[in-house]
């Protein structure tokens, strides 16, 4: 059975970028692809080869939920699974990320301790259930 | 969140977060300038947003709330509770800066 090790992360705040890395480098020992937006994630993406994005929603550029589309057209992303990050976590709010095809939400502040988990949590329930 | 993101960490990654921290306060007075100086909603909404999401990672859960707070009351164009969540922003932040423990 496969292990989630390979994570890219979509942010352009730099300081939840460090902290996403401390949480999923350091105490997780994922490798990571720290993207500071959407572009560069795309562009990354195919010969990063992620087995689960994270991805924050509010960017400039291209926001999370266009950033996932444009994702899902690269042939190697169609079937990754995919967490959103983001600061609003109203019930209706997630219920409309989720229906972009994302795996689940990760609201934010979150606990960098307890990210590794939940991101895997996410990454066992995700996999396989998008089509390819 | 429920605990401080530095319970259980061991003494060498527990080094590394603490460093983060130093950092993130270190950014601290650029985040106020620019909240303080935006003139447009959309800005303001822009940096408190990023506060709101960020701080309580660092272990500021304070600031994260009253960010959030402030967020919400810009949303709804109540300027007298915005007005006051600011200074109490302002009050948490200068905490930090002075090297209060986080979440106080």
């Amino acid at each position: 059975m496969s292990e989630l090790q390979r994570v890219m992360c979509v942010e352009d705040d730099p300081d939840i970028r460090l902290i996403v890395e401390f949480s999923l480098a350091t105490l997780g020992g994922f490798e990571l692809c720290m993207c500071p937006d959407g572009q560069y994630a795309i562009a990354q993406a195919p010969s990063f080869k992620p087995d689960l994005v994270l991805l924050d929603v509010m960017m400039p550029g291209l926001n999370g939920p266009e950033t996932l589309v444009a994702l899902r057209l690269l042939p190697q992303m169609q079937g990754v699974p995919v967490v959103f990050m983001t600061a609003k976590a109203m019930p209706n709010e997630v219920e409309a990320l989720l229906q972009h095809g994302a795996t689940g939400v990760i609201v934010k502040p979150f606990d960098p301790v307890r990210l590794p988990e939940d991101i895997r949590i996410y990454w066992e329930h995700g996999r396989g259930s998008i089509a390819g | 969140m429920a605990a401080s993101p530095a319970e259980g960490l061991s003494p060498e990654t527990l080094s590394k977060f603490r460093l983060l921290q130093q950092r993130f306060v270190m950014g601290l007075p650029a985040r106020w300038t620019e909240i303080s100086a935006a003139t447009h909603q959309a800005p303001l909404q822009d940096a408190l947003h990023r506060l709101a999401g960020g701080a309580g990672s660092y272990g500021f859960e304070r600031l994260s709330q009253l960010a959030h707070q402030a967020e919400k009351h810009l949303s709804s164009g109540d300027s007298a509770k915005l007005a006051d969540t600011l200074a109490l922003l302002k009050s948490a932040l200068d905490s930090a800066l002075a090297g209060a423990p986080p979440g106080s």
